[in-house]
């Protein structure tokens, strides 16, 4: 079938693609818009690993088709820093040696970006419910957790301030 | 690469159209069923129609007389995060809350878990026990089934090839009222579920105890069911007490006809009817209803 | 300022945290062509024929690839020379790989793939260790269809059986354990305008991949490089099926003079790729009445699917810990290797050890309740001591934490306030908790099983800036070798981690320095790298020497400076050093090597010194059982581990938190299941369940350091040792919480039913 031209926002970039309308936009970010910082782990929505933001909100990048992005609004883990400062939530993950392989880590980002995005405080067990759709092979998740947690203190101390 | 035509409609009458001229269309909501089935080559549609932008289909609301309107594209996350939902049927958000994990349920919609119909679908056995019905329509007109007749097998439902779901409605309940929802999966999050069981109690004087029960059974039959034999003997026992939950439990377990699988044997799956319809009606009895 | 010891933030952390990592699936060739494979579907059968016309016809496939484009060897060599890389005429196990169709686009070489038509002449397969040990079973391997079989025999275990006071005897059963590294396996080859290859992909024996690619291709080793990508996790699951992967596509890219890549997707992945060993195990345990272990009698099988692989090896790892860290003069051992129509088994964190241990640590529990003991005091009670044999009749005589970790475990899981508090007999209504533990040792390295190759290099090179790079040739799969290592790097020049760049590993820079494996990444890398340092500091001290007018061997290189002992103001900077030497050309490189000590095994009686040096854990696990479902919920693990030295703590605490759960999922809910035609039918991530965060219990990581002065800084590898006895601990926990012992894993609830049940009977 026939290629469509679509245009949304890329990380407050606006950017159109012309591709099949089926093609995930997983695929369209790593291979037309070269941001392979969102990673494929599985393709069937199980693992994580492709989580992006889809106005504001987390989804799997592989279960959204090209075909339904007009107009819409995305961020992946090349949207999170601000230039060379990396948020909180990066450099809680780092302090606290949250990171192993790293392949599961931009979205785990995503889904804990949009947790503290809308809550400013939460407790354990909501940060278990935010990220219990990024599975992580290396860590335990108990480093991980921890820095969630310390990244919302920072967050909040940096707010009041 | 794709195989079939892709269509956006921005009207229902457009949809519509197009699904009275291409009766093998798929409708394409949240996608997080329709693009795995499609990938696996498990369906191999002509045409995809995506109904994301139907507003028609959005919306969760309450009539004067207490009846709730849930739009189909309603995602998982909108329902369960509903104050209206939490604050009248909380089990059916909680229910809401089991599907898959954040991303899916942000995603998914009302209308696609119910369309898709597998028996273990989280939001079935709570919408089966408030009596839902789904509305229905097409180029011709509107109908309405109630969910327990929505389907015809398993995975397969009655609705017409050239018809959408456009919303569910959940009757107002008179008098008080208190439901539960438990399930059980081979981990705490984002498995699908080996059984599930919701229960739920209503006033009627009409019973001994005043109370009329509704059970219904997920992933032991070929759809959700209700445990009807269970459901009678509660409504005709004389009382509530530990004894007669334990044994209506039991007794659900006539209603239930689990297989094998590749989640769990049928055995297990009966224990777990067994365990789960035990503590859902003790999560009804022993905690207050709601008016 | 030392920078071993410290928590130095990994030296990768910022590219992953910002999504700049490149592993093999980010990177893009220009002309590149994308490889799907077709498996097997049939366990077993001879391939009638294979007709790849319609895949040839389709818009964007290039070209199907089978065993007749294979320039070099077909045959691969692992161990053994038996594994076909593309099926030859028959198929031994369904995901075997058939043919590689080559697509322009990965949509084409998909739909290429399914436009392949292979028929096949099915035959029953042999689908389990029963089946293939069965006289007149259908012949997979050799004679017998046994890969490898083991033996250990010391003292005299018939007269201990016959003055026990107590006899046990079980079988076991393990289930089967996927890696489920989040990124599956890939490869991408790029062939060279000079007829040579490189291939880049996610791997941990960069040089194993080197050997088979340049056999498949019949190219001149030297022709060959293999470069290491950032890697996805691979817990021994990229040991050997790496090699495979590359090989195909240099296959594709030898053929088509074009780069090729060939990503694995999940439910490919689970099909075809190397998986933990389901085991059988008769175990018979001899004790006097006070619980002492007399001897013991142990039949061992595993389950190593259709080819060898490395099952000959991980069969004797599994061999030489057939009764963890306890004394016993009285063995027979003897281990089995079955072959079977299944995907073949090969390494995976704890490498044979996790079966037997589960066996061997069942048997302490029920030892503990026959004689009236606490499970921790039985083993407290058999636990070797400094200066007493293994079962292979190794004195351990240094870093030997072993008493150290189980009283540490002990304080800190409190258990002597839980044990007695929990357990069946103490709860109401359905739910019980149980308190469990386990003991172990880990025999760090290849070991004498594979001495020859228990060698490793490094190249170390000062620039005249000051600045160091150096390449091993191991690999960092996410563990943080990469981080260790330029700790050990910058303690030895005396300059700040930040000067230190480890390059990705490449079989053009480094000699071959065997795999990444066992544990061993630390201890080889890291000595090999401490070499290099020496040499290069000898070098640079006689120029230091003349310049602060002493002699080269009064020098220390420390915090960026270089001065005379005992009168350190004065001093030059490290820079100003390395620009002085650079301008004279002082050779500021060096090759780095390290030998491992010594290690000895005989073959006949499975007596010797297996490993150059052992790691010690005690676990234990704290539970929450539901008695009506069986449902299992794991609260809180503490791992104690003896790892010689922390280089980095946080590390050491990843890799122990990392490798419980993994255990956890082992012992309580991972499983590969096949339907009757020996195929895979749990082929995604919903259907084979790993731990989610919900399911992580608390961890408490405790680190004891008993250091081994043959390792760097002491440390000794113990990477895999998280994993191995968590799932016995759960064990016991279980047998707490129920009153009934687990024999299987996985512990799921159906069974747990089972035991309750038959318990109660």
């Amino acid at each position: 079938m026939d290629k469509i031209e679509v245009t949304f926002t890329v990380n407050e970039k606006k950017v159109t693609v012309k591709t099949a309308p089926d093609k995930p936009l997983l695929d369209v970010l790593r291979e037309d818009l070269l941001l392979t910082g969102t990673k494929q782990g599985c393709r069937t929505g199980e693992c994580g690993a492709c989580t992006v933001l889809l106005d504001s909100k987390t989804v799997n990048s592989c279960l959204v088709f090209a075909g339904q992005m007009e107009g819409r609004e995305v961020v992946t883990i090349e949207g999170i820093a601000n230039g060379d400062k990396l948020h909180p939530l990066q450099e809680a993950l780092i302090e606290e040696g949250a990171v192993q392989c790293g392949f599961c880590i931009p979205g785990i980002i995503i889904s804990a970006k949009d947790l503290l995005d809308k809550n400013a405080e939460p407790d354990e067990k909501e940060i278990k419910e935010a990220l219990a759709g990024n599975l992580c092979r290396c860590t335990g998740y108990s480093k991980i957790v921890k820095a969630v947690q310390s990244s919302a203190e920072k967050i909040r101390e940096s707010a009041d301030n | 690469m794709a195989k079939f035509t892709y269509h956006a409609p921005v009207t229902m009458s457009e949809c519509l159209g197009m699904l009275r001229d291409n009766p093998g269309a798929k409708l394409l909501a949240g996608g997080t069923d329709l693009m795995v089935k499609i990938r696996d080559k498990l369906i191999q549609p002509d045409v995809v129609i995506d109904i994301k932008s139907l507003d028609e289909l959005k919306g969760i609301s309450m009539d004067d007389e207490g009846n709730i309107r849930i739009g189909a594209l309603e995602t998982h996350t909108e329902i369960s995060e509903s104050k209206l939902i939490l604050k009248k049927y909380p089990f059916f958000a909680q229910a809401c809350r089991w599907v898959g994990s954040m991303q899916i349920r942000n995603r998914g919609t009302i209308g696609g878990n119910i369309c898709n119909g597998s028996p273990a679908g989280e939001t079935l056995p709570s919408l089966y026990i408030l009596n839902a019905k789904v509305h229905l329509r097409n180029d011709s007109g509107k109908r309405v089934l109630p969910i327990s007749d929505f389907y015809c097998g398993p995975q397969k439902t009655c609705a017409y090839k050239d018809e959408i779901v456009t919303s569910i409605h959940i009757p107002a309940i008179k008098g008080k009222y208190k439901g539960a929802y438990r399930r059980q999966g081979r981990r705490n999050a984002v498995s699908i579920a080996m059984t599930t069981a919701a229960a739920m109690w209503r006033e009627d004087d009409s019973t001994p105890t005043g109370k009329r029960f509704s059970i219904a059974l997920g992933s032991v039959a070929p759809t959700v069911i209700m445990a009807k034999n269970a459901e009678e003997f509660l409504n005709g026992a004389a009382s509530c007490s530990n004894e007669i939950l334990e044994k209506a439990a039991m007794v659900a377990l006539e209603d239930a006809s689990p297989i094998n699988d590749i989640r769990t044997t049928s055995d297990y799956r009966n224990e777990l009817v067994y365990v789960l319809v035990k503590r859902c009606l003790k999560d009804i009895i022993c905690n207050k209803g709601v008016e | 300022m030392p920078s071993v010891g410290v928590n130095e933030i990994k030296v990768d952390a910022i590219e992953k945290v910002t999504g700049k990592s490149k592993y093999v699936d980010d990177l893009h060739f220009s002309g590149q062509l994308h490889c799907k494979v077709v498996f097997s579907r049939v366990a077993r059968g001879k391939i009638e024929s294979i007709d790849t016309s319609e895949a040839l016809r389709i818009d964007g496939v290039v070209d199907v690839i089978t065993v007749d484009d294979v320039p070099g060897n077909n045959m691969t060599h692992i161990i053994y020379d038996d594994y076909p890389l593309f099926a030859d005429g028959e198929v031994k196990f369904a995901g075997q790989i058939v043919a590689v169709v080559l697509g322009e686009t990965p949509e084409s070489a998909d739909m290429g793939r399914d436009a392949v038509s292979i028929t096949y002449e099915e035959e029953k397969p042999v689908l389990t260790i029963q089946e293939g040990i069965a006289p007149g079973a259908p012949l997979i391997y050799s004679g017998d269809n046994i890969f490898k079989r083991y033996r250990i025999v010391k003292g005299d275990f018939k007269k201990a059986f016959e003055e026990a006071d107590i006899i046990i005897e079980n079988e076991y059963y393990t289930g089967y354990q996927e890696h489920a590294y989040i990124e599956t396996q890939g490869m991408m080859a790029v062939p060279g305008h000079d007829g040579s290859m490189i291939v880049y992909g996610a791997m941990q024996c960069p040089f194993y991949v080197h050997d088979m690619v340049s056999k498949v291709l019949n190219l001149p080793a030297s022709k060959v490089r293999i470069v290491q990508t950032v890697t996805g996790g691979a817990f021994g699951g990229k040991e050997d099926v790496p090699s495979l992967v590359a090989s195909v596509a240099a296959v594709a890219a030898y053929k088509t003079g074009r780069p090729c890549k060939l990503m694995l997707h999940r439910n490919e992945d689970i099909i075809s790729t190397s998986k933990r060993h389901p085991a059988w195990m008769k175990y018979r345990t001899a004790a006097d009445k006070e619980g002492n272990i007399l001897g013991i009698d142990v039949d061992f099988y595993m389950d190593a699917g259709a080819y060898a692989t490395l099952s000959p090896v991980v069969l004797w790892r599994g061999t030489v810990h057939a009764l963890g860290p306890y004394r016993c003069e009285n063995v027979r051992v003897r281990t089995y290797a079955v072959a079977t129509n299944k995907v073949p088994c090969g390494a995976f964190r704890g490498f044979g050890s996790p079966q037997i241990i589960f066996a061997s640590e069942a048997q302490m529990d029920i030892l503990a309740e026959k004689v009236g003991k606490d499970p921790f005091e039985i083993r407290k009670q058999n636990a070797l001591n400094l200066g007493e044999e293994t079962i292979t009749g190794q004195k351990l005589n240094q870093s030997f934490g072993l008493h150290k970790v189980m009283d540490e475990a002990f304080e800190k899981s409190g258990w002597a306030e839980k044990r007695p508090m929990w357990g069946f007999e103490h709860g109401e209504g359905d739910i019980r908790k149980g308190i469990g533990v386990s003991s172990i040792f880990y025999g760090v390295g290849l070991g004498a099983g594979g001495k020859n190759m228990a060698k490793a290099g490094a190249f170390v090179q000062i620039y005249g800036d000051g600045s160091l790079s150096f390449a091993v040739g191991t690999t960092d799969m996410g563990q943080g070798m990469r981080t260790v290592l330029s700790q050990i790097a910058s303690d030895e020049m005396g300059i700040p981690i930040e000067e230190i760049y480890c390059q990705s590993t490449d079989t053009s820079r480094i000699p071959d320095s065997g795999p990444t494996v066992a544990s061993r990444a630390t201890t080889m890398s890291g000595n090999a790298i401490i070499d290099a340092c020496t040499q290069i500091k000898e070098r640079m001290a006689v120029m230091a020497a003349r310049i602060l007018e002493a002699k080269p061997d009064e020098l220390e290189f420390e915090d960026g400076k270089v001065f005379v002992r005992r009168i350190p103001d004065i001093f030059i900077l490290f820079k100003d050093l390395a620009k002085r030497c650079a301008m004279e050309k002082v050779h500021m490189t060096a090759q780095g090597w390290f030998d491992t000590p010594f290690v000895s095994y005989n073959e006949e009686n499975g007596q010797g010194w297996a490993y150059f040096v052992y790691a010690y854990a005690c676990n234990v696990a704290e539970i929450t059982i539901d008695l009506k479902t069986g449902e299992i919920t794991v609260d809180r693990i503490t791992a104690a581990h003896d790892v010689g030295k922390a280089i980095n703590p946080q590390l050491v605490e990843g890799q122990i938190e990392g490798g419980s759960l993994q255990g956890m999922g082992y012992g309580v809910m991972e499983d590969i299941l096949h339907d009757e035609k020996g195929r895979i039918v749990n082929t995604g991530l919903s259907t084979y369940i790993i731990p989610s965060i919900i399911d992580a219990p608390e961890m408490v990581p405790i680190i004891v350091e008993e250091e081994f002065p043959e390792g760097p800084y002491g440390a000794k590898g113990f990477g895999e040792q998280p994993l191995m006895g968590v799932a016995p601990a759960i064990a016991c926990a279980v047998a707490h919480a129920t009153g009934a012992h687990p024999d299987r894993t996985p512990m799921i609830p159906e069974r747990i039913l089972e035991w309750i049940e038959k318990k109660g009977g």
